[in-house]
């Protein structure tokens, strides 16, 4: 099998006929800052695309050799100013992957003073339920002021040439809601207000916009592939898409918080495309692969990269993957279905 | 070909620019671990602006490869693109210290960081890695790396130093600047600025590096490597007497012997004798101590100059005559037996730029009544005027160079000594 950690799965795929899109926004509307996390989405006969924009630019050194005075991995925003925002742009593409209009969306109307340092709704997954366009993502900006997060469903339309939100719906956790954080719930782009809350093993959650509350509607009693190496948690990435024959697959990813030779914080991302069958059984998953490959701490040994896919669509007989490098930047890798599913099979 | 892409109406970016990045990126993805792709690929979305991305690129390259050129470049692409974000000076600056750490040697790292101290108002980092770039043998402008040249880190020189001290040092080096150097644009108005900011130095001196400029050459010139005046006046008289040697003079107002002294040079190096004469007795017992010619200590206005002539055999001709005692030079000059004491030239001081004009043309009246010609009027100490001496020669005396007879009627010391840049 090719060399999937080092070399990466678009370097895999561009070698059998994908391609490689880097999507780009214009410094007025990012300040060059980072753009990442991106989600893909077909919504009324056109190509949208989320993207998300942060006031930061992350400093990573992965190699371990030339680290910023506060450690290999650091968020460099403004001096001025301790948060971490996010804003989310709207883009819609060509059929050639190109952006034809960006624009970030407009969250003033229902935005409220901020309670913590983390701002904005992060890592949102763009989909259709029910003819209404949705993002979901985390929220930790109005819970309390020590980063209690929340699922938070986002609702959008296009008014007056200006991309705004509608509608907020926070998503509490089933049971007592009592939990710190939650977030990377997947959406079920066929089964509306259904979430994979968690992959393995897989809780699938129901969510009633109109009450605002959840309540778990399946849940695997058991972890499965620990002996095939499947020792991580896997953690949400992209939408779930159906497959046919009722099974459904998406794309997650794992981390390893590590620490460097000096004990200051670092990380390692891997990605796998899983597949369920038609009762949420986890009944395949690929190998873990990193999209463009990783660097090691020659000191010890240790892999690192981050990157994060958090949509994907299928198109005219290809599989779109929209994934986030390193927090700064957004590509969208293209592979015919079929190479698509053979390397899932194979992989 | 522009497009217009984006609802931006500002963003028009080169379609090949755009088609360029794709072409890279798949160069860079088939040969992932070649550092050379990655820095191009870098290059790319730092040219687009899209700096967030050309970091990590740039940080991948400088990891990956073990060319330090490369590296160091990769460095600096790193400050450049955090730079671009603002606000994120302490980052730029790590970036750069990195770079100038890696290859100490070369300038354009330490520029780079003399502008983000600059931002920081850090001086005396900003003055250190001016003077550590300075002192690099070969500087040649870098481009690519937003390196301007020598003359940047000359200007970075001046305002840390000014900065740090608010000292004639540092005034000095912006003076240096706007006189001595062809400025390129982009500095012209900032020098400028700085001056009017900081005003001129008190001394313009004479150095070596101006012989080549020095309209007036005289035989013993290429000796001095600095002169004393404060403004030129002891190569005045050298150029007006073509470097005579064994002179004679009078100096009313000495005050320092070497500080602003305008005889120094003379009798130092020419061999001049003469008589000073200051209020001060402190100036006046350290003038004893540094000089071998007469330091009288007394008040200039109450001194009988014809006794002093005859009890110090001076001859009826005198070859320089100094009169600086501020709103008194007049009162010293009325004084003076010009109907009996010739002066082959003479510096007096009207100070005509913060007193009135009336005692310049007291004087005026005083010399010209007694066969002097004013050679140089209204000596300036800033290229805006600020006249405060008028110099004067008779002919009788001095066959003064013609070319040294100004045109103009107020005439800033630097100007009138060089010639313009080349």
């Amino acid at each position: 099998m090719h060399d999937l950690r080092h070399h990466g799965l678009v370097h895999y795929a561009l070698k059998r006929g994908g391609s490689i899109h880097p999507i780009t926004l214009p410094k007025e509307l990012t300040g060059e800052t980072g753009i990442m996390n991106p989600s893909i989405f077909l919504h009324e006969g056109r190509i949208l695309l989320n993207v998300r924009h942060v006031n930061y630019t992350l400093y990573h050194s992965e190699g371990k050799h030339w680290p910023h005075v506060w450690g290999p991995l650091q968020y460099i925003h403004p001096e001025n100013d301790i948060t971490l925002t996010t804003y989310n742009v709207m883009c819609e593409l060509n059929g050639d992957l190109e952006i034809i209009h960006a624009q970030r969306i407009d969250t003033t109307e229902l935005d409220t003073k901020p309670t913590w340092n983390f701002i904005g709704l992060e890592d949102g997954r763009l989909f259709n339920w029910e003819g209404r366009l949705f993002l979901c993502g985390v929220r930790r900006d109005c819970y309390d002021d020590k980063g209690r997060g929340r699922m938070e469903l986002q609702e959008l339309e296009y008014i007056e040439g200006q991309w705004k939100e509608v509608a907020r719906f926070p998503i509490p956790a089933p049971g007592d809601d009592a939990t710190y954080c939650e977030k990377n719930w997947m959406p079920v782009v066929d089964m509306p207000w259904h979430f994979v809350k968690w992959t393995n093993p897989t809780e699938l959650v129901k969510f009633d916009i109109d009450k605002g509350t959840t309540e778990t509607v399946h849940l695997t009693e058991e972890k499965v592939g620990t002996e095939r190496g499947l020792w991580r948690d896997l953690r949400g990435g992209t939408q779930v898409h159906p497959i046919g024959e009722g099974r459904h697959m998406c794309l997650t990813h794992e981390v390893d918080l590590k620490k460097d030779a000096f004990g200051r914080k670092d990380g390692h991302y891997n990605h796998r495309v899983i597949v369920w069958d038609k009762d949420w059984k986890l009944e395949h998953f690929t190998k873990d692969f990193h999209f463009l490959g990783t660097q090691k701490d020659p000191t010890t040994g240790l892999e690192y990269n981050i990157e994060f896919a958090t949509g994907m669509v299928f198109l005219d007989g290809n599989v779109i993957i929209a994934f986030g490098y390193q927090d700064n930047g957004t590509f969208l890798l293209k592979m015919p279905e079929e190479l698509f599913f053979d390397f899932v099979r194979r992989g | 070909m522009k497009i217009k892409r984006y609802i931006t109406e500002s963003d028009v970016v080169d379609v090949n620019d755009k088609k360029n990045l794709q072409d890279v990126l798949t160069t860079h993805i088939m040969d992932p671990k070649n550092p050379v792709k990655i820095y191009n690929l870098a290059q790319c979305y730092d040219k687009i602006e899209n700096g967030a991305m050309a970091v990590s690129l740039y940080l991948k390259t400088a990891d990956i490869s073990k060319d330090t050129n490369l590296q160091y470049k990769s460095l600096i692409g790193i400050a450049r693109c955090y730079d671009r974000q603002r606000d994120r000076n302490f980052t730029t600056e790590g970036a750069l210290l990195d770079a100038a750490a890696l290859m100490p040697k070369r300038p354009e790292a330490h520029y780079l960081l003399c502008a983000v101290y600059e931002k920081m108002k850090k001086w005396k980092s900003c003055l250190l890695h001016a003077n550590l770039a300075l002192d690099i043998e070969d500087i040649v402008p870098n481009e690519e790396l937003g390196f301007p040249g020598k003359i940047d880190l000359e200007y970075f020189q001046a305002l840390a130093k000014w900065s740090i001290t608010a000292q004639q040092d540092g005034k000095q080096l912006f003076f240096n600047l706007k006189h001595k150097r062809k400025l390129p644009e982009h500095l012209r108005e900032k020098v400028q600025l700085a001056l009017d900011w900081n005003f001129y130095p008190d001394i313009i001196p004479y150095t070596q590096e101006d012989f080549e400029r020095y309209k007036f050459l005289f035989p013993g010139i290429e000796k001095i490597h600095v002169n004393h005046s404060k403004h030129f006046q002891d190569m005045f008289v050298l150029s007006a007497y073509r470097g005579k040697k064994n002179g004679s003079y009078l100096e009313i107002g000495s005050g320092d012997p070497h500080v602003h002294n305008n005889t120094a040079l003379l009798e130092e190096e020419f061999g001049w004798k003469g008589i000073s004469v200051d209020n001060s007795e402190a100036l006046c017992y350290e003038f004893r101590q540094a000089r071998n010619n007469t330091v009288i200590c007394a008040d200039a206005t109450e001194i009988n100059y014809e006794d002093l002539f005859y009890k110090h055999c001076m001859d009826p001709i005198i070859d320089y005559l100094q009169i600086d005692c501020d709103e008194l030079s007049i009162s010293v000059l009325e004084k003076m037996p010009l109907d009996k004491f010739k002066f082959g030239i003479i510096t007096f001081e009207h100070d005509s730029y913060r007193l009135s004009t009336d005692k310049k043309y007291a004087a005026k009246k005083i010399l010209e009544e007694h066969g002097y010609v004013c050679a140089v009027p209204n000596v300036g100490f800033h290229a805006d005027g600020y006249p405060y001496e008028d110099w004067y020669y008779h002919p009788d005396v001095v066959d003064i160079p013609k070319e040294m007879l100004a045109t103009k009627d107020t005439n800033f010391v630097f100007d009138y000594f060089m010639e313009p840049l080349k």
